[in-house]
């Protein structure tokens, strides 16, 4: 057995990294226990990170974080088998500070914001995989590890992500089911950076990046998206798993039918394949947050569900530090029990993505129930694009009635302008 | 167990797991290919090896006689699962740990957990 912690957490990512930071800097005795070889070994995401929640944990964290390209381009393509209906924003202010978003690659990131923590005092412990929780009485008091070795704590945060398995164990929340998930590959290619600059229209240093819909997970809810990193480009495709698994679809395919689309093809020309990865995302929804605490116990991050939209990272980050801010309070009035750690779900609640996440409720259950709305979308809008486009020897009410024909097809959702405002967040990528 | 007190090198790649050179990088397939098989991916990725049976078909029995479509062989983003004469064959050293076999096997028949610390994926993107 070794020595007692003020608290132990489960997993260094964004959430238990930030949690650890938050304590040690109160001054806590912090182990942080890391199953990947280093932190972020085991993390992908599409992705971009947004800047303002990482700055109020670190002040102008662009300095120093190991970031990749800040967005200035914000793309989502209805794509058909030979077009695309693009819709796009382009904002040269996001390449100042404070920035809009950032592209990252984990396992740099995630290295770096446990070395935050470590320098804060936190201990980490890579290559440690933890297995189950140690119980006293109807008090978390401590972690065991595969090895069983033995972490006692007065606290224990769960940081263990998507999956959330202790979370489970610890009775925080029922089974998952596969419809609470979203299942993603990615695909990173190098390509040089001036190359890349070239070929996304980039002043040096600025990054774009693009959303897929409507292909090529034809007839089922699935989206890809493009991420513009330093010297390479990140390709992500991605289903619910209950759809994958009932349509019999394979992901890899589905990844390298999105990479050969004819359009999408010629941004990675002579891009060559460095890593292939998978990782799930959990879209249970506000439905699905489990408990947040317990005796001695928090939960943070993916493994709390948090997710809101296109936020996941950020979400995480913050989760983090209100979880380790309110252990160092319990550390303070010496009081682990639920009573005190209530105050977490109490600061969570007021959070804007927490209150996003209760308003969003069953308004993106839709797409979920019409799994061929953006396929549709997206084949009635390239229809009626090809037709508007095409000079026609005909009148321009001919033209008119022909395009509004093919538009009159769609069957979708959209009615209004709140439905739009709903289309929006959905399209984003996760 | 030790604590790490090194610093990482936040300019640099996730390390570049030894034994891994900028070298092993993979060409792509010829173009205009439409298939790829997880097989071909793969070879992008950096696995350290597990020991084996950290992943396991509970009864080959249901399998067998309870599960005709056998969406395992598809929904495993890295092919761990094949099917061989009457059961699933497992090939754990090419999982990539996303978890999905939890939650994607109808009958709940394959018992995964994650491979010991340190082994497995190690991401470098
Ligand atoms: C394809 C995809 C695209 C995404 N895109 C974006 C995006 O663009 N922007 C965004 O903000 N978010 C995005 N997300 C979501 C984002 O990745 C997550 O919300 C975020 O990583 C959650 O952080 P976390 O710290 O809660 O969990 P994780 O980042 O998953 O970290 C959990 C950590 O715990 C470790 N661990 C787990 N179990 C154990 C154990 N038993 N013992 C020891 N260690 C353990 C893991 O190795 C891991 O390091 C995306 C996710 C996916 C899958
Ligand atoms: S999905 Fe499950 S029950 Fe079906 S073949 Fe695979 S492991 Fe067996
Ligand atoms: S965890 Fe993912 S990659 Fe590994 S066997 Fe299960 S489904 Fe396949």
């Amino acid at each position: 057995m070794s020595e007692h912690y003020d608290a132990v957490v489960v997993g260094a990512g964004p959430a238990g990294s930030a949690a650890a930071y938050a304590m040690a800097k109160n001054g806590l005795k912090v182990a942080l226990l890391e199953r990947g070889e280093y932190p972020g070994a085991k993390n992908m995401f599409g992705g971009t990170l947004y800047s303002e929640a990482v700055a109020s944990l670190f002040p102008a964290f662009w300095e120093s974080a190991p970031l990749e390209r800040p967005v200035v381009r914000d793309e989502v393509w209805f794509l058909d088998d030979s077009s695309a209906v693009t819709l796009g924003f382009t904002g040269l202010h996001y390449a100042q500070p404070p920035y809009n978003k950032f592209t990252v690659l984990r396992s740099r990131f995630d290295q770096w914001l446990a070395w935050q923590a470590q320098q804060a005092g936190a201990l980490l412990f890579p290559s440690c995989l933890v297995t189950d929780l140690r119980w006293e009485g109807s008090f978390a008091a401590g972690v065991v590890t595969e090895q069983g070795d033995i972490f006692p704590a007065s606290a224990v945060v769960l940081a263990e992500g998507a999956l959330a398995l202790l979370a489970e164990k610890a009775g925080m929340r029922g089974p998952l089911e596969a419809h609470s998930f979203t299942i993603y590959v990615r695909l990173t290619f190098s390509l040089p950076a001036a190359r890349l600059e070239e070929r996304f229209q980039l002043e040096p240093g600025e990054g774009a990046d693009l959303v897929f819909i409507g292909y090529p997970t034809a007839g089922s809810i699935g989206k890809a998206g493009l991420f513009t990193n330093k010297d390479s480009v990140s390709l992500i495709t991605g289903v619910y798993l209950d759809e994958l698994v009932q349509k019999g679809a394979s992901l890899p395919e589905l990844a390298w039918r999105t990479r050969s689309h004819p359009l999408v093809r010629r941004l990675l020309d002579g891009a060559i394949l460095e890593e292939y990865q998978a990782h799930m995302l959990p879209k249970g929804g506000f439905r699905q947050i489990p408990r947040l605490y317990g005796d001695g116990l928090l939960v943070a991050g993916d493994a709390a569900m948090l997710i809101s939209g296109r936020h996941g990272a950020d979400l995480a980050l913050l989760s983090g530090q209100l979880a380790g801010e309110t252990v160092a309070q319990a550390k303070a009035k010496g009081d682990f029990s639920r009573k005190m750690m209530a105050v977490y779900a109490e600061k969570l609640k007021n959070t804007f993505y927490y209150k996003n996440m209760q308003a969003a409720g069953d308004a993106l259950d839709y797409y979920k129930q019409h799994q061929d709305a953006d396929f549709l979308l997206s084949k009635a809008l390239n229809g009626a694009a090809y037709r508007f486009f095409a000079e026609r020897m005909l009148t321009d009410r001919e033209k008119r009635e022909m395009v509004l024909k093919e538009l009159a097809g769609i069957q979708t959702p959209i009615k209004d302008f709140s439905d739009i405002w709903q289309g929006l967040q959905h399209w984003r990528v996760l | 167990m030790t604590p790490d007190l090194q610093s990482p090198a936040p300019e640099n790649r996730g390390p570049l797991p030894p034994g891994h050179s900028a070298d092993d990088a993979w060409q792509p397939p010829s173009q205009g290919r439409e298939k790829l098989v997880a097989e071909d991916l793969l070879k992008a990725t950096h696995l350290r090896p597990a020991p084996a049976g950290f992943i396991s078909i509970a009864d080959a029995q249901v399998c067998r006689a309870r599960c005709p479509r056998k969406p395992c062989l598809v929904f495993c983003p890295s092919q761990v699962f094949s099917w061989e004469y009457d059961h699933v064959h497992v090939d754990d050293q090419r999982c990539l740990e996303c978890g999905a076999c939890l939650f994607g096997c109808p009958e709940q028949n394959i018992d995964w957990y994650y491979p010991p610390g340190g082994a497995g994926v190690a991401y470098r993107y």
